[in-house]
């Protein structure tokens, strides 16, 4: 065995749930609401239907092949030489996304907080947990996320006591003024961000105790995560207004601005992007402790830890490299990006089922 | 100095392993068994241990013509009980028994002697120098009987012990009174008087090649979880060491994670956690001639609670809990977060504590963080001076220090006046923590967060913070995940950890300590409830 | 050019310390698979900070996929 470790069913919901939520709920609000206007919030419900249709899909692949990652039965089912071809597909896509996410983090972290830090350094420094946690494993990672959640939740729930007087119900109306048309199109985005990229959790089920309640637990911190992720764009539309969550690009970070308590507990964003300090932080890990395993599973080595510092390096450039600006990545989240990520979430996956299921292979 | 000296021989002994001969360097005799001639014996104690003045050799005669010789450490052994209960016997010996027989050979002495006239417990017989060597020098009186290549030992053990004290680390305001001593009898029997139970099993092994000191592993056996106990045999067993003088040393050698300033063994000088311990499933090391006994497996939870938790009503237990979680933030983050928000985030400040801060820091030569490492260093200099001096003297420098950093160091313009109360109220958390190793954990931390946060602000601390919760979730102490209950998360356990719930409600072990076959700890329906019928009984006729 | 330097020294640090510890454990395979993607990481990051024009990998996949994106985003901007 590559990885030893087993993950609790609850713990494989809270990294879903911080998975999901990551660096989406930083960055999607703004594009969603500049797509779907007030009613910004009505997509991201929507998305929980699409949410439901993925997660069976992906539950009925790994049951069907209990015990084995997508990169291992994705050379059973296709044969040796196109099955690598797909493993190196999904490695390069999770490396990829690694440094889409890491990027996310170091613009939101130069941007708003440390606007005279070099972007490079930022990566670097937050890449010092991430292989850490990589290189501890699964389970660390996991519990990790278990010990990070409760302060998510209660940072979250704080947040929105503290801006309930800065809510304007007005913002948000008219609701559906030209039907369910406008709302559709906001759930382009999201298909691919973050929805798609939790395909990364078909590495992950194998180590997960109690398969028979994946899907449950999967579903349920899924669409908890879809929820939250609601009441963020909602509540942002009706602090700051459809025009101003449009324009910016953290619009969570500018609605935690407006918290202002007696005029003595105010201007405390810092410790609101301490949320997606964490939220990032475990999506990043999970997808470079993923790209890592799958590498090894790939070909066989004996441990996922040999790649960790080649792989390291390479997202490091390759978040440099990525885009120019944040312009550029809201540009190419509403456009490319879904298709692209479709194409990891759906597309392979399902294709994997079907020629499964013609083969009559099983587990 | 000794202790390099002493490991260089155990070094050559390792290096001449199999050569019989070189032995001698630690192994008492090159000879293994005893002789028969009393004298011969004598002298070979007498050379092989140089003549040393404190061992007392008492030759007398048994029943007429044989030579005896009573031989034992003088300040180790209870003369009163040795001359009273054996040698009084043993000359008394001539009248009675021998009277009846003519020519009694020296074996036949012997056993009269163990079985008929030694009068207390623990009498054995030795028939190798290791071991007499070792009973003599752990107090036993040695009996030598000429023309007989055995020896009895009875045990005369005894001298002068200090008395059990009021503990001096973990103090409670309500809560049994007493400690641990150096002497593990005494450890071994202050918890047997809290724990009547035959299940509460003791195992001795003798570890230190020169010291040869005595450790005694202590378990509840059906509650601690066997394999556990197994693993703590092993490690144990592993350990070869010339000399065990406290038990941080064992602590330093059977502690699951080596690279980490946290600790994943429990000390304690109180009988009564230790007995909790116990009954949560724990195994107790005990070693002679410290205080100090060591309790595994631990969680952090662990040292972040106190025994008056227990022993006071639960609703203030659970305050005091969160109060020391808040603590360990505090002592923790708190410079850190000032240093990270005076130089990055001023924003977050309110603008009349900011204008009033900078105010302060007008005229001071250094940047905050500079500022805060040296207040930080200089608190921890004066923390030192105040443990080592002897305490006349330890007046003297909380004065100093207090008017040093706190008066002067202001008015001189070297750091500002809410640098101060920052050091200062971070100190005063820091001994908030319960358990010194958790505490001496944190203090180095501090430094590291500290650094990280006047490079990078709160990003830092947040990167810092990261790295901390993945190292203490990769902790294992004997195979516990050192953040449990907490992550892996466990429901029903966690109405004794972050809060203390009512005594009838915390109804079961932690599984994860425990052995899972029987977790139940009280009966059914413990709640106290008000009586039922006619409550105005006592209200007045 | 220091910070080509610092990725060469980096780099090379790490081929030094981990592949000797893959050779000595006798792992051919994971060196190759370890030295492999080092030198395609170090090659990457040297060519990002000499600041060559190597292509993007969000425009690549911005002009493979431009048949597709042109009528979803005629779509999703598209008035009521």
């Amino acid at each position: 065995m590559i990885e030893n470790g087993k993950i609790s069913l609850l713990q494989f919901g809270i990294a879903v749930y911080m998975f999901a939520l990551g660096s989406t709920a930083l960055l999607a609000p703004s594009i969603i609401v500049s797509i779907a206007k007030q009613d910004g919030w009505i997509s991201v419900i929507f998305c929980m239907l699409v949410i439901v249709a993925f997660v069976s899909l992906w539950s009925r692949l790994s049951k069907r092949y209990p015990g084995q990652s997508m990169i291992q039965y994705g050379e059973r089912i296709l044969g040796t030489w196109p099955g690598k071809l797909v493993g190196l597909i999904y490695i390069w896509y999770f490396l990829y996304l690694s440094s889409l996410v890491l990027r996310n983090l170091g613009d939101f972290i130069t941007t708003s907080v440390l606007s005279q830090t070099p972007i490079q350094f930022v990566h670097i420094m937050f890449m010092i947990p991430v292989l850490y946690g990589a290189y501890l494993g699964l389970e660390v990672i996991a519990r990790t996320g278990e010990v990070l959640f409760p302060w998510i939740l209660v940072i979250f729930s704080v947040t929105i006591l503290l801006l309930l007087k800065n809510i304007d119900p007005g913002q948000v109306l008219p609701i559906l003024p030209d039907g369910l048309l406008m709302p559709l199109k906001g759930v382009y985005p999201l298909l691919g961000f973050p929805i798609s990229e939790l395909v990364v959790f078909l590495l992950v089920i194998p180590f997960v105790k109690g398969q028979n309640k994946i899907k449950k637990y999967f579903n349920l911190y899924f669409l908890l995560a879809a929820a939250t992720g609601a009441c963020i764009v909602f509540i942002s539309i009706s602090v700051l207004g459809v025009d101003v969550t449009a324009r910016s690009t953290f619009s969570v970070f500018d609605m935690a601005k407006e918290i202002n308590v007696g005029n003595f507990f105010e201007r405390v964003e810092v410790l609101v992007g301490g949320i997606w300090m964490m939220t990032i932080f475990v999506k990043l890990s999970i997808c470079f402790y993923a790209a890592n395993l799958a590498t090894a599973q790939l070909f066989n080595l004996r441990s996922y830890r040999v790649t960790l510092l080649p792989f390291g390096m390479f997202v490091l450039a390759l978040s440099i490299l990525g885009y120019k600006n944040t312009a550029e990545s809201a540009w190419f989240i509403t456009t490319a990006y879904p298709i692209y990520s479709l194409f990891h979430g759906l597309v392979i996956p399902a294709l994997l089922l079907m020629i499964g299921k013609l083969r009559r292979l099983k587990g | 100095m000794f202790s390099t000296y002493l490991k260089g021989k155990i070094k050559k002994k390792k290096a001449s392993r199999g050569e019989s001969q070189e032995k001698q360097d630690l192994q008492p005799f090159k000879e293994k068994k005893l002789f028969e001639d009393l004298k011969r014996n004598i002298e070979t104690v007498k050379t092989e241990l140089g003549h040393s003045n404190d061992i007392v050799i008492r030759e007398f005669r048994v029943g007429g013509n044989i030579q005896a010789a009573a031989l034992f450490t003088d300040g180790l052994s209870d003369q009163v009980t040795l001359s009273d209960f054996v040698i009084k016997g043993l000359m008394h010996l001539q009248d009675e028994a021998l009277s009846l027989e003519q020519n009694i050979g020296p074996e036949k002495i012997m056993q009269i002697v163990k079985e008929q006239l030694i009068t207390f417990g623990d009498v054995q017989e030795v028939s190798d120098w290791e071991q007499l060597f070792k009973r003599m020098l752990s107090g036993s009186s040695i009996l030598l009987f000429d023309g007989c290549d055995k020896a009895i030992s009875a045990a005369t053990k005894g001298g002068e012990q200090r008395g059990v004290t009021e503990p001096s680390t973990q103090t409670v305001i309500r809560g049994p009174r007493e400690a641990f001593t150096e002497s593990i009898r005494i450890n071994t029997s202050l918890l047997r008087r809290i724990i009547k139970s035959p299940k509460l099993w003791l195992e001795e092994r003798t570890i230190g090649e020169v010291t040869q000191t005595q450790v005694g592993i202590m378990y509840l056996k059906g509650i601690a979880n066997e394999e556990i106990v197994q693993e703590v045999r092993d490690r144990l067993d592993r350990i070869q060491i010339d000399a065990i003088l406290e038990s941080g040393y064992i602590e330093e050698l059977i502690q699951d994670e080596i690279w980490s300033p946290f600790p994943t063994v429990y000390n304690t000088e109180r009988p009564d956690v230790t007995a909790g311990g116990l009954l949560e499933g724990r195994v107790a090391i005990i070693v002679d001639g410290t205080p100090f006994v060591l309790l595994v497996p631990v969680v952090l939870n662990s040292f972040l609670q106190s025994a008056e938790d227990y022993y006071q009503r639960f609703d203030l237990g659970s305050f005091l809990r969160l109060l020391r979680f808040a603590s360990l933030f505090v002592a923790l983050l708190f410079p850190s977060l000032y240093v990270a928000i005076t130089t990055f985030h001023q924003e977050m400040l309110p603008t009349s504590l900011m204008l009033h801060l900078s105010a302060q820091r007008e005229g001071v030569p250094f940047p905050p963080i500079i500022e805060a490492l040296l207040m930080e260093i200089v608190f921890e200099v004066l923390r030192e001076a105040g443990v080592r001096m002897p305490s006349a003297v330890g007046n003297t420098i909380s004065i100093v220090g207090a008017l040093v950093i706190g008066q002067a160091a202001v008015e001189a313009g070297i750091v500002a006046p809410a640098m101060v109360i920052v050091v200062s109220f971070t100190a005063i958390a820091n001994f908030v923590i319960p358990a010194i190793s958790l505490a001496i954990a944190v203090r180095l931390l501090r430094f590291g967060l500290l650094i990280l946060s006047g490079t990078l602000g709160m990003f830092g601390v947040a990167v810092g913070l990261l790295v901390l919760v993945l190292h203490l979730a990769s902790i294992r102490s004997f195979g516990i995940p050192y953040l449990s209950p907490f992550a892996p998360f466990m429901r029903n356990q966690q109405r004794d950890a972050l809060f203390r719930f009512p005594q009838w409600a915390m109804d079961t072990r932690p599984p994860f300590i425990s052995d899972d076959e029987d977790l139940v700890r009280q009966g059914n329906n413990q709640k106290p409830e008000k009586p039922q019928g006619d409550q105005s009984r006592h209200d007045g006729e | 050019m220091r910070a080509v330097v610092a990725i060469i020294v980096v780099g090379s640090a790490f081929f030094l310390w981990q592949g000797r510890m893959l050779i000595r454990q006798k792992r051919k395979k994971e060196w190759i698979v370890f030295t492999v993607s080092l030198l395609i990481a170090m090659a990457l990051y040297i060519s990002v900070g000499l600041h060559l024009s190597i292509p993007s990998p969000t425009e690549m996949i911005g002009n493979w996929l431009e048949p597709f994106i042109k009528p979803i985003v005629k779509w999703t901007e598209g008035g009521y």
